[in-house]
């Protein structure tokens, strides 16, 4: 009891603050809980209190509200001892003196910093894109702001989005969703490529046209059209060139992290601000993690990975070991109504089995890849039913043979083994 | 306006029992007649159903000739000139008449009339043979006349009840029924059930003797012997209404010898035989009932005398609660021995004595009258393989199926230049050998008689329209007999006509001689037909109600009015089982009735046992390595079967059963007559059905699966299919050799149909490598089929698919699972997602707070809800604050 309470109070005066007010943050004052040393402050570049970026397409859809996807009241911060300062954006770090310098003139000293700057669309350097109006990434609430906006103010604009990955289809809807014309367009013949297959893919296909939203693949943006506002995209479709008319164009087409801070201070950057599996940069004062970190010469753009960084850094913060390895990637569509989780290989290799199951009609795609008994890639539209089962068995990395007759139907019914397996979460 | 539903009250059509049915409306329920003596208003599950057989699925509804449907005249003058032709350039004895237990007792007096007094044949037999020839054959030997003593009631007094060679509880289950009843009355009751199977029936027994396949003449043969040893002989009895018991007890004697080698001949233990010995003699009222176990025997008969014996030796005939009691397998079985309706019988219990000869004729007026027996079943359809019988006339039974040496009469039949069926289904093993179909009625839509086992004559009435043109057998019979010109012999209008002539003749000149005598009955007019109450014969002068027993006064109707012993040397079946060979044994089960073609129709009759099946010991299992539940080929130099093992310490080892009900209309390869030798009882003509010699071997095959169609599209072209009809569709089980995915390709055309499926979904899983398909189609939101296939058949039940198939409009969570066959787990299914990470679903997020959590991390730690993205934390509050 004693030594707890001295503890207590040699680490209270520890000052541990963090950079950037996303996902990466939450989730580490989550796992933080409320039993830690640390007098902790956030600051927040946007002047908003902290969202649940994911959401972001419901938001642009107004299927949902800012409110609804702000998790956080001011009491879970304080019983975190956790101050949160918005709209402070920082503009240098003196790491010899263990200080931030902020834009409004404030200096922040800390004893521990932690970098979670996130990252932002990557816009292509395409004629037009720097010059325009009407051109945007989705992002930030800042993005989905201006798009309502500009879509608000006319009625049926005609939105192009470039990229159809995650976010790109995520955009889509939530500008269809707000009574846009949209069309999608994507470089390749697969949608989400990263994450489905070809059959997979055509049932997303259908899912969007269902929807009202034009989808151009194997189309690839040149250049933007316009005077001040843009008006239409020059694209490459089938080696000929086409013009699609445009009042408003998103590009989702990748991110950039957000490393210039650290770059500037000295630290230790690839794409990302470098981090050892303590999620350590190059100075040992200073952690980074999130979509800004760069680790092993990975970078991040999901949650999963996210979350277990946070996780790691919380415990080594309280003075406990722990290593950060990347964990099985699990991608969810957050489209309501459109299901699509994805997980490992895509595609089979040679010396792998595939296992499937369809029902196109009502939008139902389940793949399976097996090697040795072993998950290897899940693929599941419009069923996610057991997702959770096949992530932890995925990820675990046991021999399924023995369910291998309900292995795409029913996993879980008669697994016995179904332990929640390294999926521990601590929360707060 | 009360509207008063109209009843009838009518006979069951299935087994010898006779039970009244009460029917509602046009068959919308029925119920058990409580009025009628053989089952005051019991039902079996198999009676219960009969309103679920009323459709007119599959049923025969026009005439055919070589294919084409014409009408009744044109049918019946091609019968007729066919016939006459026949006899003209064959002579008489080419012609052939082939009826059966299911007619009614008109239909087959009309058939043995035109037989045996017109065209001039003796070649009129019947199924019956296959059933009762041998009770017939050795009541005749013993009380001069083919007369069951004793009667249902005897079963509630007895004391003791010995079950021979029968398996009740499934095959006759209201008697059954009556017997659990009587022994719960009772408790001091003994029951013994002498089968070498374990069957159902043994629940009720006090002692069950498994003996080795027919040796129950042996063991009755030591009864005598031993009851005879120990002083518990009826002397007075023997000495004053038998004739013959000495030399029968020295043969007995000589046959049995010590307890201890009658026990090892039997192969039972000496104390259990000892057992019903004591029994036997220390309880005078006895009912001994026995069926096809006894009678389908090649020496059925010597074993029905071997009880009666017994019996006689105790006085224990027609008296209350004391006979030995044959119990037969078919509705009107009773009916058909009657009429005379066998080869061996001419009418009326009269056989060929030559002044029975002149009495029927003079009766009948007949041209053409018989005077010799003609073929019994089995030589019959000899007669027709060798193409000395060139036209036969089938009705009411399928004995492509059911009789042995099966492959062989489909040959026979298919040779034979005339082969006429009157049936009422369109598809049977037999009805697709046929040059002339001729529709009949059924049940419900007949009118006439039946005999049960106990010698009551019940009406069966109708309550249906005949679909189509439909016509009764007697009537399409008396057509044929006009159309040869004996317009007056068969010029009835009404089965009641019919009837009173039947019965007028089993009284003419009968001076007390023929216990079939319901002279009685002879001038009911139709509306004493109609509203005839169930009786037991006989019905006349002096028995003017009819009459519950018969002989209980020592009098027989043998010339010296003394009951006849016979002296049998019991032999076991001949053949003894080579190395690596089986003997299999044939039998009924409890939901099936002979060729399934009406029971067949109702899905709860298929819900007991809905697929053929071998049993088994577990030694012979492991050493043929078959298991449980595997595809198992039966075979011998007759034929082959395939049916699903199942192992049970019910068989003994060295010994099969297999049931008699699957016909090629069922299943693809399970005609068990296929593989039973046309050995029969040298006096009734019964064939061997219970002791075959055969091999059993696993089947191999690449996958095993099921199908489940609305329609149904013609057989499945697979190696093994077996069928049961559902409420709305049909269902098959398969098994294949061939390569799976191109089985599932053919097999899914069952499902989808020729031409144009546009509007049909296909749900599919495949996994290729081990060769697991399951697929499922839908149209406008209905299930439309599913085909399911593995390699080793691991699928899951039936059930419940079959319950999507009722629905109109599947949910989507039932749609959802559809490919895995099974319920959806309602947990998880109902209610909407709130955490879509972790599918976490809003009732078990309230099951939760009910439980006691009170905070988003309190769930999160139950549940794991909003602990990995958190977009749910906002819902989760917000249920939370309720």
């Amino acid at each position: 009891m004693i030594r707890a309470t001295r503890m207590k109070r040699t680490e209270a005066r520890r000052r541990l603050v963090i950079v950037g007010n996303g996902m990466a943050t939450e989730s580490l004052i989550s796992r933080l809980g409320t039993d830690h040393g640390w007098s902790v402050r956030v600051l927040g570049e946007e002047p908003v209190r902290h969202y649940n970026r994911i959401m972001l397409s419901p938001l642009l859809g107004e299927e949902t509200d800012l409110d609804a996807i702000t998790p956080r009241d001011d009491a879970w911060y304080r019983a975190r001892r956790v101050t949160v300062s918005l709209g402070k954006r920082v503009a240098r770090l003196d790491r010899q003196r263990r200080c931030l310098y902020c834009d409004d003139g404030e200096r922040v000293d800390y004893d521990t910093l932690v970098i979670a700057t996130g990252a932002r669309s990557s816009m292509p350097p395409l004629p037009g894109v720097a010059e325009l109006d009407g051109v945007s990434g989705f992002r930030s609430l800042h993005d989905v702001e201006r798009l309502r906006g500009w879509s608000r103010a006319r009625p049926g604009v005609r939105a192009v989005v470039v990229g159809a990955g995650l976010l790109g289809v995520e955009a889509a809807v939530g500008l269809r969703r707000l009574g846009a014309d949209v069309t999608l367009v994507h470089r390749r013949p697969v949608l989400m490529n990263r994450q489905l297959d070809a059959s997979a893919s055509s049932l997303l296909e259908a899912a969007l046209a269902a929807r009202g939203i034009r989808v151009r693949t194997g189309c690839d943006p040149k250049r933007l059209l316009g005077d001040t506002s843009v008006s239409a995209v020059e694209v490459e479709e089938g080696g000929a060139p086409r013009t699609l008319p445009a009042d408003l164009v998103v590009f989702a087409t990748g991110i950039t992290p957000n490393r210039e801070l650290a770059q500037a201070a000295g630290l230790e950057c690839g794409a990302g601000v470098r981090v050892d599996s303590a999620l350590r940069t190059s100075d040992p004062h200073v952690h980074a993690l999130g979509e800004c970190c760069e680790f092993q010469g990975n970078t991040y753009g999901l949650v999963a990975p996210v979350q277990e960084q946070a996780s790691v850094l919380a415990r080594v913060l309280k003075g406990q070991r722990a290593r950060y390895r990347d964990p099985s990637l699990v991608t969810r569509l957050k489209v309501s109504g459109l299901d699509i989780h994805s997980m490992g290989q895509v595609e089979a290799v040679a010396g792998q089995q595939t296992l499937w199951l369809s029902d196109p009609q009502a939008g139902v795609y389940k793949k399976l890849i097996i090697e040795d008994g072993r998950l290897r890639g899940v693929l599941l539209v419009g069923d996610v039913r057991h997702s959770q089962w096949y992530f932890q068995t995925h990820q675990s990395d046991r021999d399924v043979s023995a369910l291998r007759d309900v292995l795409l139907t029913d996993p879980s019914r008669d697994d016995d083994e179904s332990t929640p397996a390294d999926v521990s979460v601590d929360v707060a | 306006m009360a509207e008063r539903i109209h009843t009838t009250d009518t006979t069951c059509p299935y087994c010898g029992v006779g039970c009244g049915v009460s029917v509602n409306g046009a068959g919308d329920s029925v119920t058990g007649m409580a009025n009628h003596p053989a089952n005051q208003g019991r039902l079996c599950v198999k009676g219960a159903a009969l309103h679920e057989t009323l459709d007119h699925h599959n049923r025969l509804l026009y005439p055919e000739v070589n294919g084409a449907v014409v009408d009744w005249d044109s049918a019946l003058d091609e019968v007729t000139r066919r016939l006459r032709d026949t006899v003209a350039e064959y002579g008489p004895d080419s012609v052939a008449c082939y009826g059966s237990g299911q007619l009614l007792t008109e239909d087959y007096y009309v058939a043995n009339k035109l037989m045996k007094g017109f065209v001039g044949s003796a070649h009129m037999d019947t199924n019956s043979r296959l059933c009762m020839a041998s009770a017939v054959a050795g009541y005749k030997r013993a009380f001069g006349g083919d007369s069951v003593p004793g009667c249902y009631e005897d079963l509630d007094s007895a004391e003791l009840l010995v079950l021979v060679g029968s398996n009740a509880a499934w095959t006759h289950p209201v008697l059954y029924q009556r017997m659990v009843a009587a022994k719960k009355a009772r408790p001091d009751t003994r029951v013994v059930v002498i089968d070498p199977r374990r069957t159902a029936t043994c629940d009720l027994a006090d002692l069950h003797l498994p003996l080795r396949p027919g040796a129950d003449g042996l063991l009755f043969n030591g009864l005598l012997a031993w009851l005879g040893r120990h002083g518990h002989l009826d002397r007075d009895y023997i000495r004053e209404h038998t004739r013959g018991f000495e030399d029968a007890l020295a043969r007995a004697e000589a046959d049995s010898g010590s307890l201890a080698s009658l026990a090892q001949r039997c192969d039972l233990p000496e104390e259990d035989i000892e057992t019903f010995f004591n029994w036997f003699a220390g309880r005078p009222r006895t009912v001994t009932f026995y069926s096809q176990g006894i009678n389908q025997s090649a020496t059925g008969t010597d074993k029905c005398n071997t009880i009666i014996n017994c019996h006689l030796a105790t006085g224990r005939v027609g008296k209350t609660g004391a006979s030995p009691f044959s119990i037969t397998g078919q509705p009107n079985a009773m009916g058909g021995r009657e009429v005379g309706g066998l080869a061996n019988q001419l009418a009326a219990h009269m056989d060929f004595a030559p002044e029975d000869v002149d009495r029927v004729k003079r009766f009948w007026n007949a041209a053409n009258m018989v005077s010799e027996p003609g073929l019994k079943a089995v030589e019959l359809f000899q007669a027709v393989a060798s193409g000395r019988i060139k036209f036969i006339w089938i009705l009411s039974t399928n004995p492509v199926v059911s009789l042995p040496e099966a492959d062989r009469v489909r040959d026979a039949l298919r040779r034979c230049p005339t082969v006429v069926v009157s049936e009422c289904m369109a598809d049977t093993d037999t009805v697709r050998l046929a040059d002339i179909k001729l529709p009949a009625r059924t049940w419900g839509e007949k009118n006439g008689t039946v005999t049960n086992s106990e010698r009551c004559i019940s009406r069966q009435r109708p309550f249906l329209e005949a679909p189509g043109e439909a016509r009764s057998d007697w009537w399409a019979l008396a057509q044929v007999g006009r159309r040869l010109g004996y317009a007056e012999a068969f010029g009835w209008r009404h089965p009641a006509q019919v009837f009173a002539e039947h019965a007028a003749l089993s009284g003419f000149e009968n001076d007390g001689r023929r216990a079939f005598d319901i002279s009685g009955l002879a001038t009911l007019d139709q509306a004493g037909y109609d509203a005839m109450a169930p009786v037991r014969w006989p019905v006349n002068r002096q028995w003017p109600q009819g009459r519950r027993r018969l002989f209980g006064d020592g009098r027989f109707t043998t010339d010296d009015g003394r009951a006849r012993f016979v002296a049998v040397t019991a032999r076991l079946p001949e053949g003894r089982p080579g190395p690596g060979e089986m003997i299999m044994n044939t039998g009924r089960i409890r939901d099936q009735w002979h060729t399934m073609t009406r029971t067949g129709k109702a899905r709860r009759l298929l819900q007991h046992i809905g697929e053929p099946f071998v049993a088994l010991h577990p030694e012979d299992a492991r050493r043929h390595r078959i298991g449980d539940g595997q595809l198992a080929n039966v075979e011998n130099r007759h034929g082959a079967i395939v049916m699903r093992a199942r192992v049970t310490t019910d068989q003994r080892p060295g010994e099969l059963f297999v049931p008699m009900h699957w016909s090629s209309p069922f299943s693809a390869r399970a005609r068990m007559g296929a593989l039973v030798q046309a050995t029969t009882d040298p006096l009734s003509g019964q064939p061997e059905s219970k002791v075959s010699r055969v091999r059993v071997a696993p089947c191999a095959v690449r996958w095993q699966g099921f199908l489940i169609t609305r329609e149904r599209r013609g057989d499945p072209r697979c190696f093994y299919w077996s069928y049961s009809p559902l409420p709305r569709g049909h269902l098959f089980e398969l098994a294949g050799r061939d390569d799976p995915d191109r089985a599932r390709r053919r097999l899914a055309a069952l499902i989808s149909g020729p031409g144009d499926a546009d509007d049909l979904h296909w749900l599919d899983m495949q996994d290729p490598y081990i060769g697991h398909f399951r697929q499922a189609a839908v149209r406008n939101g209905r299930l439309m089929g599913a085909l399911f296939i593995h390699p080793k058949g691991d699928l899951p039940g039936r059930d419940w698919l079959i319950e999507m198939l009722q629905r109109d409009a599947l949910e989507n969570t039932e749609r959802r699972a559809l490919l895995s066959g099974e319920a959806p787990d309602g947990a998880a299914e109902s209610g909407p997602v709130v955490c879509a990470c972790f599918q976490v679903g809003e009732p078990a997020i309230r099951a939760r707070i009910e439980a006691g959590d009170r905070s988003v991390e309190a769930l999160g730690k139950s549940l794991r809800c909003g602990t990995n993205c958190g977009s749910c934390i906002p819902e989760l509050k917000h249920i939370l604050a309720g």
